[in-house]
């Protein structure tokens, strides 16, 4: 299987069904598979990566490995039956950032000339907050997961759907009441982008939103100044396994922050002021 | 010999000129250092001496001054796991 992500090879040259099924679900992005012009291809095979991986990734459920090419990487797996989907996932996009671009753990929200990445860990509110925004007229490029290219600040959505626990049925059914979010899967209840309206997969970064929930205030917005988007966007990223990847990194973020614009919203025990 | 320091495994460092964000990846605890910190951080892995003159010559501030409290700073980025003293 070959598949491009935004404009990077992917080759995938296992037997295993399932990492290839896998793959496709995770990585099989078609409209933003040429989005942007990259010389870089990433192989996946069996067995190790190199006699001396960059990388390896060692768990239970699978080995991954991870060697980083002139223009491009060569991941290689090993277990029977592989299951360390966390493990490949992480290591394909070290990978992807070692081709110069940067995966973010986002929603993102996009509205005339404004498109505005909303940042926070998992269960703070982002989902929520994007499925607000889109009963207000903005867009979901993203729940989850986004990638950044620094360059151009072009942003491509990541994901498939959004995803919400419990608590935030009672919102949706507020905002969205023709919306039937079905039956759980695993623990969290799926929304398609359609049944909100639509997405949009690309859009150009405007500003970063370091999400905060505190019941106790009314929601607001306030400035952030150039260190906290940096902080802000450091914990959408995490850190980079390679040392290489965390000082492309710095760079990239140092870059990024100057030209991003940056606020935090408190959600509050007020309407979220979107 | 003047004391030096080196960057521990896994911290990251993002210069935005005036200011500097730091990450300890092992703890993903985040440090901001003001422009003085900046020059502290910048110039530690040449050694003390190296640091104290980079402040007194762009802070014009006397060199006991320096020492102190680039000394403190130093101390406290050990702390936090985020330099290594090496000599």
């Amino acid at each position: 299987m070959e598949l491009r992500v935004l404009g990077r090879r992917l080759v995938v040259d296992v037997d295993d069904g399932d990492v290839v099924r896998w793959i496709a679900e995770h990585w099989d992005f078609p409209a933003t598979a040429n989005a942007l012009d990259a010389e870089f291809t990433i192989e996946v095979t069996g067995g190790e990566s190199s006699a001396s991986p960059d990388l390896t990734f060692e768990d239970p459920r699978g080995t991954v490995t991870l060697t980083i090419t002139g223009a491009g990487a060569a991941i290689g797996i090993a277990g029977t039956p592989f299951r360390a989907w966390t493990e490949l996932y992480r290591t394909i996009a070290e990978a992807m950032s070692a081709s110069g671009i940067i995966l973010l753990h986002t929603a993102v929200i996009t509205r005339g000339d404004r498109t505005m990445a909303l940042c926070a860990p998992s269960g703070v509110g982002k989902s929520t907050t994007a499925m607000a925004a889109a009963a207000r007229g903005w867009t979901p490029l993203a729940e989850d997961l986004a990638w950044l290219d620094p360059t151009t600040l072009r942003i491509f959505g990541a994901d498939r759907r959004i995803n919400l626990r419990e608590p935030s049925l009672g919102i949706l059914g507020e905002l969205h009441p023709g919306i039937d979010p079905g039956r759980p899967r695993r623990i969290k209840y799926e929304v398609s982008y359609d049944q909100l309206g639509g997405r949009v997969w690309a859009s150009t970064l405007t500003d970063v939103v370091d999400l905060r929930r505190d019941d106790g205030a009314p929601s607001a917005w306030t400035d952030l100044g150039r260190a906290e988007i940096v902080m802000t966007l450091l914990r959408s990223t995490g850190a980079p396994a390679m040392a290489a990847n965390r000082d492309r990194l710095s760079a990239q973020l140092a870059s990024v922050a100057r030209r991003l614009g940056g606020s935090r919203l408190v959600i509050g025990s007020t309407p979220l002021p979107l | 010999m003047t004391r030096r320091w080196t960057r521990r495994d896994g911290v990251m460092s993002t210069d935005l000129g005036n200011e500097l964000v730091v990450l300890n990846s092992q703890t993903r605890a985040m440090h901001t250092l003001n422009e003085t910190g900046r020059v502290v951080w910048t110039w530690a892995q040449h050694g003390l001496d190296v640091v104290v003159e980079q402040l007194c010559t762009t802070y014009a501030i006397d060199t006991d001054t320096a020492r102190s409290d680039a000394t403190e700073l130093l101390d406290q980025l050990v702390a936090k796991g985020l330099l290594d003293e090496i000599g």
